[in-house]
Order: structure tokens, then C-alpha cells, then sequence
């Protein structure tokens, strides 16, 4: 009773983070309302997004308190359930389609986004696979397996596909490999192959197939890439959404276009009450409100354009500092862990959660590709803001069950 | 094996720690580029995708006559509107961007090329409205790429003046297709249909996107094409406004007051009084149509300030079939018919025969080679230069005064008289008054300035081709002889004619003629005006020799060959003309009489010049006096206080009767006896008797433009 007592107040004592990451939660809150305006099938999302900020700090505060030995332990367990998951959504009776990639598992009343549910138990299985090889890290056979490890996920999750998603398990596979000790020419290495191979792979399949397809690789990808280079190519068409995120993102300027007093603040509650009259008056015309952002991107993977829009420089900035800060907390942490599992641990959820951070909001600016990732803490979406808040969970129980832990 | 005391190193985490702030510096810079650095294109670029400017056609300011009747308006015409670029979007929209392709040639790279098919994606967003709204217009698919292409921004108008009952339907039903609108915008109206026709032309739409711009950059969506619409365009035009909309990515408008405020109201355009009096008009075009004229023309002007009060041209055209544009056939049947309804006769030239011996007349008195008292002797036929000169009865006249000679219309006087006068006192006095001389009421295109011959006329460039054709070096006394009584090469429009005779009945002011007097804006100021009666030429006459013609006119009405044109209670002075011509119809040469009566009135206080003439007629005497008669009874009733009740018309028909392959004509009767190198003929006296045919020159002259060519 008295360890749980100082668990609590380990957490307390960690509260700066709990608040970048409820003022991220909460904002996410404000901008999902904004995001979803003027979309009726979307007019419970504020309300539901509340209940999964509540869940989710639920499962932050639960998963604070469990040591997270004990995870790191059934993790082999946790990665075998999340793949058999992974490859249930390919089952015609299970799956569930959510803009033409087959990324949701229906199992009775509870409808999940496996792939997210596989990071984290990925994230520790991996902890678990590098400290089962501590002794051989020199080895490039350690790098390998990890390696073919790490591809068991992303091919499943490509498949789907969701390359993007997919794509996320490749830098958390770096840097916990980095972090765990490996060498760096072994890294290099891999990264070298990597380059080369799909250079040649691009290659030779337009070469000797004589067609732009590349197999493997959906024609909306390349375009997506195209795009990404040259925004002027298709504005109508494959560069759409970049082009529309940065006029979004550009018209906000310093100060973005709601204005945050008394009179916005207060039409909150009536838009979480699915009143979208009160929100009418500072949505009416914004690009976000005209539905010159994509409707059905909005308030998930393009959420960054509209808090550039709507709160402007000053906001975007200061989202990027709370995320940012929540990163480098997670390498605080790892720095100050017990052990290597902790900080393993802590460093695999700051590689994960730094991908998505990175490409979402860089997507948005045109400093990579528009891919399908959502940002954590912000965007709308049950399943990845738990799955977010729970690897947050497992970061603080490294927090709480520190090195110096007993004798405070 | 797990609770190992093993650290990971702290330069690991230091790399990765670099790595976290390095990203965020690439973030916030990038950020800071494209929010603070590009901020103000990108407020430009999210304004220019979410407004939509939608133009106001301006209306076309009104045609009045000269007492405020409104001759050309404007009514409000409900046109179904496609924003095609809005169609566009909302098809992407909910087709997830999958939009129909038409192959484009392929570019000079050898690459295919394609672009978005516009039609389809028409025909597929009115498909559920289609049905129910009637909207069975056939979508012209080629002007609506074009349209797509040069101007997406601007609406294309799909059907224009819907009835009531379609656009009450329209406004129910159509909530669901964006960029399909309702708009009213004006649309010309012509409130007698085809009076004065001739005068105020017709409009039309632009024939390509560049054609006539307003100052806003865009094309009219109406043009002037013809007669005052065309040559008075810059004035009618008003300018177009604008309204600025905040459109949704899917099309629908959003209210937004900051842009209702920067909406622009077109502006009407100015308002342009006519010289012409629509009751006049209507005298004229009704007296034409009742006498059942084929073709011909009427000018009724006022002598004491050369206002056009009339002008009318047979056949006509009713010029709101032009609204809003003219069907293929219409145009087609206007085209082709040989009458050709579009043509102006009242500007264009015909022969005038013997109404020209006035200005002959004139001339000679003026030069001094003649006078009053000079007498000729007038035998059957005389001869000239080899040539004889026939009379058109043929019928010795003895000794002849010049007064007598008018009102008889003799040849053989005018033929002896005009040589004595001399050539060039003729052509002084002809360009004096304007003969050769485009007045410019409608535009130099649509006039003709026809020709005052002689030997000053001989030496112009245009007079090269007509003297080839004719086979004429040098100017001879047969030449004037045929000057002398209008046929030759003379040739002159029926305003140069009522022009010259309001200087007669005036006592010698040659007025430049006016059609319309000023321009007013929408608020009623006048911004521009042409001053009345501003003097062209004085004649130069005595009064004496004025007189002494004007009497011979006088008698002309009283006694002579016009008796015809007799109207009661009123005096009036005129001078028949009828000249010979030949057309071609449908291959067949015919005969074609120009048949003049021009008079003014009343005598002692001239107040109206009326100048009409016929084709295909029988003679002035006959044919065209008793028409002029019909006008001048109503003119004069009018003045008195009878009402003349303004009524729509429809299309005068034109047809070729009194044109004729047969010969039986009075003044051929000998013609077969006659040698075959006579020259020229007139005549108006009922006297039957031989003369000559035409002389082949002035059929190579007269151009009338299109169907009849005179042979």
C-alpha cells in the first residue's frame, strides 16, 4: 500500500509532462470540434474523442503502476496475439474497411485498429528480443533478426494497406537497435542495402516491365511522392491535399483565425452537444469550415493544417514544443532508467510516437509525402489516442520504478 | 537476465535527443516559411478559391424616338446558369476525384494528352433534375468546352427566358446540384418588332471570347451588329457590376457580409433619342405595306432642319428573333431570301431618273448658262453625238419652258437643257447637295455614296472600273444628256434625295441630315448631342429661279405626272421619277422599274419631305404617287390631331412582283423598231411610246449588295 502511495507520487512529481500532454489532449478537443464542422457524420466525434481522452488516461495512470517488467515479460505473448490480430483483419468476417484499406478488426461490440495495438506490443517484444541478445549487440545477426523481426508487422500492415502505418515499425526498429547498443557500421549497412535495393528495385521494374507501375507499390503512392516534389503538378487531382494544407496552414499566419476569448471558449460545450451553430461563427469561413481541406482528413491525418489554420503560427509552434517535449521526456526517462529494459522501453516509445509526430506534421508542410499517419494526442480516433496514452503509461512506470526510486 | 544493472550510453541518447531537436528546427523553419514567410499568397490564394465572382450583365441602354418612345428596351429574361467550374468540383468531390477524360490530339512531345470532359460531367449533373424541369435544350457540347476553356469563371448560359412555370419548378427542386443557378439577366427587346428595323439594327453575342471587352475585362454578353445597335454600341453599353460570393469547396455559397459589401451594381447604359417620330414611322411602314410593295423605301424628312422623321426599307426583318442569338435557319432564310430583308434600301443607290431633273434644273440656273426664260424646242427625238435621243413618248412638244418641262417631265428638254448648262455646273451642284456623298447616319458600311457623274467624277479611281465596263474614255454631250435626266451612271440613295429636297422646299439650305439628336446617361443628362439642323451647303440660287422651280413642282402635284399625290386641302410640290433597271431573278433577267415620287409640304410653309420609291413598279406617277399621298393625308391629319395608334409589326415581305420578263411594257412597245445603239430613256408621262433599252452602264453600277443585280 505504502509502494503504491509512492508510485502516485512519482506521478505527481512528474507533472509537467501529464500537462503538456493533457494540454495537447484537451486543445485536440477544440480543434477536433473545428475539424468536424459542417460534417454530420462526424457530429459525436468531439464527444466521443472526450471519452477516449478519459479512457486513455485511465489506461496512462494503470499502466504507470504495473512495473513494466511484467510486460516486458509476456511481451513474446502480447506480439503473438497483436500478429494473429494483424492477421485477422485479411478474414472477410472480422474486417472492416475504412478508406479502402482493410485497417479494423470487428469483434463483437468492440471495433479496433489492431496495427496500433501492435506497436506497443511490438515496441516491448523488441525490448525483450535485445535484451535476450544484450551479449551479442556486436553481432550483425542480432541487428538482422531484429530486423526480420520488425518485418513481420510491416509487411502485415502494408498489406492492408497502410503503408504509412506500416512504415513506423522501420525508425522504432532503428533507433531501439541504436539505442540497445548496436554497431553502427551494422546500421549503416542496412541502411545502404535499403537504399540500394529499392533503387534497383524501382528500376528494374520500370525498366523491363516498360510500365510506371511498380509492383508492388500503389500508383497513388508514386503520386503521392510526385506530388510531395512538385505540388504544381496536379493541383487538382494527386496534389490536392498539399497544396489545400499549406493555403490552409499559410492563411493562418502569426495569429491563426479564431480569435481565443470568452466568446469562442463558450460555444464549446454546445459543440460537444453537437450544437454546430455555435461553432458556425468562427468556422464559417476558414478553409477547414469551407471543406477546402479534405472532409474525411480533417480531423485525423491532416489535423496539423487545421490547427495552423485556426491558431496560427503561434499554435502550431507551440504544439511542436509540447510534442517535442514529451519526446526528449521519454529519453529523460530513459536516461534515468533502472535498467536497459526501461530505457530500451522508453526510448522504443519515443522512436514510435516520434515518427508519427514527424511525418504528420511534416506532411502538412510539404517536408515529406502525404501518408496516412495520425498525430498523436491530437487526432481523432479511439484506438490510437489509448494506444498513445498507454505507451505514455509504460514511459512513466520506467519513470516510476526508476533506479533511485526506493530511496526517495 | 532482465534486472542486469546494464545502462544504455549516454551518447546514444544524446544522439537521439540531437535528433528530436533537429527535427523540430525542421518543422518550426519549415512552419515558419510557409505561415509567416508565404502567409500572405497563400491568404491571396484561399480568398481566390473561396470567392467567387459572378458577373452582372449590364443592360444595354433603350432606343427612344424623339418624343420618348421607347423603341428598343430591355425586359428580364430567366436564364438557367452553369458555373462549370463549381460542377466540376462537386463532381470530383463525389466521385473521389475519378473525373471522365476526353483524348486530347497528342502533344507535339508525342504524349497523350487528355482533359476533363466537361460535357459528361454536364449531362450527368442535370440528369436528375432534367426530367422534371423540362430542361430538353440540346447542350451545345462544342461551346461549352470552349467555354470550359477560355472563361470557366463566368456562367454559361444553358437556357434563356424560361417561362414562370419552370423556374417556380426549378427553385423547388434544385437543391441538390451546385453550380446550376437561376439568374435574370436583361435581355433586348424590340417593343414594335420589325419597325424601324432597318434603323436600329439588331444585336448579337460575341463570336469569340476577345471580341468587344468591357472594363472588366470580360466580353458583352450582347453586341450591336447593326444599323444605331452597332454604330452607337460604346454608348448603349452599360458596364458590368460584380458580386463576390464565398463558395464552399463543394459550391455552395456561405453568407458573408464583408463580401456583400464590395458587391458592384452594373450601370444601365446611356439612353439614345432618335430624330425619327415613331407615329411617322408607322405611317410609313403601314402606307409601304398596305400598297403591297415588294421592295422599296421611304424617307420622310423635315425641311427646316434635315431631321429624319421616317425611314423605312421593304422588305424588313423583325430583330428580336436575334434575342438572344438568331437560330441557324432564321438566319439562313434572311440570308437567302433574294429580297434580302436585311438590306437598307433607303441608303442604298438606285437610278433616280427623272426626280433628278431638279437638280439639274437647279444647276443650270445657277450657272447662269440658263435661265427661267430659256426655251427649247422639243421634237420627238433629237440627236446627240450620233446618237438619238428619244423622248419618252416620243411625241413632239414644241417650244418649252423649264417650269412646263418639270411638270411634263420632258427628256428632250432636259437633254437640250443640261448640255446647254453644262456638265460641270451639274456635278458643282450635285456634290453641293451631297450626291456621291455618304451622309453616315448608320456607319460608311452600311451606305452607299453612289455617283454624281461628270468629268471630275471620271478621274476618281472608282470611276476607273465603271468606264472600263462601259467602254468610255472621254466625257460627251451624251453622257450629260443622260445626266440630265438621272439614268446614266447616275446613282443615288432616297436620303440623298429627301436631303436635296428640303433645301429646295427650305429655300435653299442644304441641311446635313440627322437621325439621332442626343444621348442622356441613366440619371438624364445629356453626355453627348448632335446639334439640329446643322448646314451642310447653301444652294446658291436665287430666289427667283428657286421659285420658278419650286412652281414647276407645284404643278407637277396640281397637273402634271403627279397628280396622283393630290391630297386635299394641302398644296404640295413633288417630282415623279421612274427609271429603267433590269434584275436577275433566279437566273431570269427581268425588268425592274425604280419608280420615285419625292414632294414636300405644304407648299407655302414646307413642314415634311417625302421621298419613296419602288421597285418593280409600273411609274412614280402611278405606283409611287398615290403611296406618298396615303403619307402626307395622314401626316397632315396627324398634325391636325387624329391619333396615330403605334402598334407592333410584323416582317414586311418582300417579293418581286412588278419585275417582269414581259416586254409589253408602254415604252417598248416600238422598241424592236428602234436601232439598237440608243442610249438612255425616262419616262413618266402615261404617253405610250417607243423608247430605247437601258444603256449597259448603269446596270454594271448599281450594286445592290446580295440578291438583285441589275443587268
Amino acid at each position: 500500500m505504502r509502494a503504491l502511495f509512492r508510485k502516485l507520487g512519482q506521478i505527481g512529481w512528474s507533472f509537467p509532462i501529464i500537462l503538456a500532454l493533457s494540454t495537447l489532449c484537451i486543445a485536440s478537443i477544440f480543434v477536433i470540434i473545428s475539424a468536424t464542422y459542417g460534417n454530420d457524420a462526424l457530429k459525436d466525434a468531439p464527444m466521443k474523442q472526450v471519452y477516449y481522452i478519459l479512457a486513455g488516461f485511465a489506461v496512462y495512470f494503470a499502466i504507470a503502476l504495473v512495473p513494466y517488467h511484467w510486460l516486458v515479460r509476456i511481451s513474446p505473448i502480447l506480439f503473438g496475439a497483436s500478429v494473429l490480430m494483424l492477421i485477422g483483419v485479411f478474414i472477410p468476417g472480422l474486417r472492416h474497411k475504412v478508406f479502402g484499406a482493410y485497417s479494423w478488426l470487428d469483434i463483437g461490440p468492440i471495433r479496433f485498429e489492431p496495427a496500433e495495438f501492435a506497436k506497443l506490443a511490438f515496441i516491448l517484444a523488441m525490448v525483450w528480443f535485445l535484451r535476450v541478445r544484450e551479449t551479442r549487440m556486436d553481432k550483425l545477426s542480432t541487428v538482422l533478426m531484429a530486423l526480420g523481426f520488425t518485418l513481420i508487422p510491416f509487411l502485415l500492415i502494408k498489406k492492408q494497406p497502410a503503408l504509412g502505418s506500416a512504415g513506423v515499425f522501420i525508425p522504432v526498429f532503428f533507433v531501439m537497435v541504436f539505442a540497445a547498443g548496436a554497431r553502427l557500421r551494422h546500421l549503416a549497412l542496412l541502411v545502404v542495402m535499403g537504399v540500394f535495393g529499392l533503387g534497383l528495385y524501382y528500376w528494374v521494374s520500370t525498366k523491363f516491365a516498360k510500365t510506371t507501375e511498380v509492383a508492388g507499390v500503389h500508383s497513388f503512392q508514386i503520386d503521392r511522392i510526385k506530388s510531395w516534389v512538385d505540388p504544381t503538378l496536379d493541383k487538382q487531382g494527386a496534389a490536392w491535399q498539399i497544396n489545400q494544407s499549406q493555403i490552409a496552414i499559410g492563411s493562418g499566419g502569426v495569429y491563426g483565425k479564431v480569435p481565443l476569448d470568452w466568446d469562442t471558449l463558450k460555444s464549446i460545450p454546445g459543440a460537444l452537444a453537437g450544437k454546430s451553430d455555435d461553432v458556425k461563427s468562427w468556422m464559417v469561413d476558414t478553409q477547414t469550415g469551407m471543406g477546402y481541406l479534405p472532409k474525411n482528413t480533417s480531423y485525423n491525418d491532416l489535423i496539423f493544417s487545421v490547427v495552423g489554420e485556426l491558431f496560427g503560427f503561434r499554435g502550431g509552434a507551440v504544439l511542436i514544443i509540447c510534442e517535442g517535449t514529451v519526446l526528449l521526456w521519454c529519453l529523460w526517462v530513459a536516461a534515468h532508467a533502472r535498467d536497459k529494459t526501461g530505457a530500451l522501453l522508453a526510448v522504443g516509445v519515443m522512436a514510435m510516437l516520434f515518427a508519427h509526430i514527424f511525418v504528420n506534421i511534416g506532411m502538412t508542410i510539404q517536408v515529406v509525402p502525404i501518408t496516412g499517419i495520425p498525430l498523436p494526442f491530437v487526432s481523432y480516433g479511439g484506438t490510437f489516442l489509448i494506444a498513445c496514452l498507454a505507451a505514455m503509461g509504460l514511459v512513466q512506470s520506467v519513470w516510476v520504478h526508476r533506479k533511485n526510486f526506493e530511496r526517495i | 537476465m532482465l534486472d542486469e544493472d546494464i545502462r544504455v550510453p549516454g551518447w546514444r541518447l544524446g544522439i537521439l535527443g540531437l535528433m528530436v531537436l533537429a527535427a523540430g528546427v525542421v518543422l518550426l523553419s519549415r512552419l515558419w516559411t510557409v505561415q509567416i514567410i508565404n502567409s500572405d499568397s497563400a491568404i491571396k490564394t484561399s480568398e481566390a478559391q473561396t470567392t467567387v465572382k459572378a458577373r452582372i450583365a449590364p443592360a444595354r441602354g433603350a432606343i427612344c424616338d424623339r418624343n420618348g418612345v421607347m423603341l428598343a428596351e430591355n425586359r428580364p429574361s430567366f436564364d438557367i446558369d452553369f458555373y462549370l467550374d463549381d460542377l466540376r468540383r462537386d463532381y470530383a468531390q463525389s466521385h473521389r476525384g475519378r473525373m471522365p477524360m476526353i483524348p486530347l490530339p497528342d502533344g507535339k512531345d508525342g504524349k497523350k494528352r487528355a482533359e476533363i470532359d466537361i460535357v459528361q460531367i454536364v449531362k450527368e449533373s442535370i440528369a436528375p433534375i432534367k426530367d422534371t424541369l423540362g430542361l430538353t435544350a440540346a447542350l451545345n457540347e462544342k461551346e461549352i468546352r470552349e467555354h470550359y476553356r477560355t472563361n470557366r469563371d463566368l456562367p454559361y448560359h444553358y437556357m434563356t427566358d424560361l417561362d414562370f412555370a419552370t423556374v417556380a419548378n426549378f427553385e423547388e427542386r434544385n437543391m441538390g446540384v451546385a453550380g446550376i443557378r437561376i439568374s435574370q439577366n436583361p435581355a433586348r427587346e424590340y417593343t414594335y418588332g420589325a419597325f424601324a428595323a432597318h434603323i436600329l439594327g439588331y444585336v448579337g453575342q460575341p463570336v469569340n471570347q476577345n471580341e468587344h471587352l468591357a472594363s472588366d475585362g470580360t466580353p458583352y454578353e450582347t453586341i450591336g451588329r447593326h444599323g444605331i445597335e452597332a454604330i452607337m454600341d460604346a454608348q448603349l453599353q452599360g458596364q458590368p457590376g460584380s458580386s463576390f460570393q464565398r463558395v464552399s469547396s463543394q459550391g455552395y455559397t456561405i453568407p458573408d457580409r464583408k463580401l456583400d459589401a464590395m458587391k458592384i451594381d452594373p450601370t444601365m447604359g446611356n439612353t439614345l433619342y432618335l430624330t425619327i417620330d415613331s407615329r411617322i414611322q408607322y405611317i410609313a411602314e403601314t402606307a409601304m405595306r398596305d400598297a403591297g410593295v415588294g421592295r422599296g423605301a421611304v424617307v420622310v424628312m423635315d425641311p427646316r432642319n434635315g431631321d429624319v422623321l421616317a425611314m423605312v426599307s421593304i422588305p424588313s426583318y423583325d430583330p428580336n428573333k436575334f434575342i438572344p442569338r438568331i437560330s441557324e435557319k432564321d438566319w439562313n432564310t434572311l440570308n437567302q431570301d433574294p429580297t434580302n430583308p436585311l438590306f437598307n434600301r433607303a441608303l442604298h443607290t438606285q437610278p433616280p431618273g427623272s426626280t433628278y431633273k431638279i437638280m439639274v434644273a437647279l444647276a443650270g440656273l445657277k450657272s447662269g448658262n440658263v435661265t427661267v426664260d430659256t426655251n427649247f424646242d422639243c421634237p420627238g427625238a433629237i440627236q446627240i453625238d450620233d446618237h438619238l435621243f428619244h423622248n419618252s413618248d416620243s411625241a413632239a412638244a414644241g417650244t418649252m419652258s423649264l417650269v412646263h418641262a418639270i411638270c411634263v417631265s420632258s427628256d428632250v428638254f432636259f437633254y437640250q437643257y443640261g448640255i446647254k448648262a453644262g456638265i460641270e455646273a451639274i456635278e458643282a451642284m450635285g456634290k453641293l447637295v451631297g450626291f456621291g456623298h455618304k451622309w453616315g447616319l448608320l456607319g460608311d458600311a452600311d451606305e452607299d455614296a453612289g455617283i454624281m457623274p461628270g468629268p471630275g467624277w471620271m478621274k476618281t479611281p472608282e470611276a476607273a472600273g465603271v468606264l472600263k465596263r462601259a467602254r468610255i474614255d472621254h466625257w460627251s454631250h451624251a453622257q450629260t444628256a443622260n445626266v440630265s435626266i438621272g439614268q446614266g451612271f447616275v446613282l443615288v440613295t432616297p436620303l440623298q434625295m429627301a436631303t436635296f429636297l428640303c433645301a429646295v422646299a427650305n429655300g435653299g439650305t442644304v441641311y446635313q441630315p440627322r437621325l439621332y439628336s442626343h444621348v442622356e446617361n441613366f440619371k438624364g443628362d445629356t453626355v453627348a448631342e448632335i446639334p439640329e439642323g446643322q448646314v451642310y451647303n447653301t444652294l446658291g440660287v436665287k430666289p427667283s429661279d428657286l421659285k420658278a422651280v419650286q412652281e414647276g413642282m407645284r404643278e407637277v402635284v396640281s397637273e402634271g405626272t403627279g397628280t396622283r399625290a393630290q391630297v386635299p386641302g394641302v398644296q404640295l410640290a413633288g417630282k415623279t421619277g421612274t427609271a429603267q433597271a433590269h434584275i436577275k431573278v433566279g437566273g431570269e433577267v427581268r425588268r425592274d422599274l425604280k419608280c420615285w415620287f419625292y414632294c414636300y409640304g405644304p407648299f407655302e410653309a414646307p413642314k415634311y419631305v417625302v421621298c419613296v420609291v419602288v421597285e418593280g413598279g409600273q411609274w412614280g406617277g402611278t405606283t409611287t404617287a398615290p403611296i406618298v399621298e396615303k403619307i402626307m393625308e395622314r401626316l397632315f391629319a396627324m398634325d391636325k390631331g387624329s391619333t396615330e395608334n403605334v402598334s407592333f409589326l410584323q416582317p414586311a415581305e418582300g417579293n418581286f412582283n412588278g419585275s417582269t420578263t414581259d416586254e409589253s411594257h408602254p415604252w417598248d412597245t416600238a422598241a424592236a423598231a428602234k436601232p439598237g445603239d440608243t442610249v438612255s430613256n425616262d419616262a413618266d408621262t402615261d404617253a405610250s411610246s417607243p423608247t430605247m433599252p437601258t444603256i449597259p452602264s448603269a446596270a454594271a453600277t448599281s450594286s445592290t449588295r446580295g440578291s438583285s443585280s441589275k443587268h
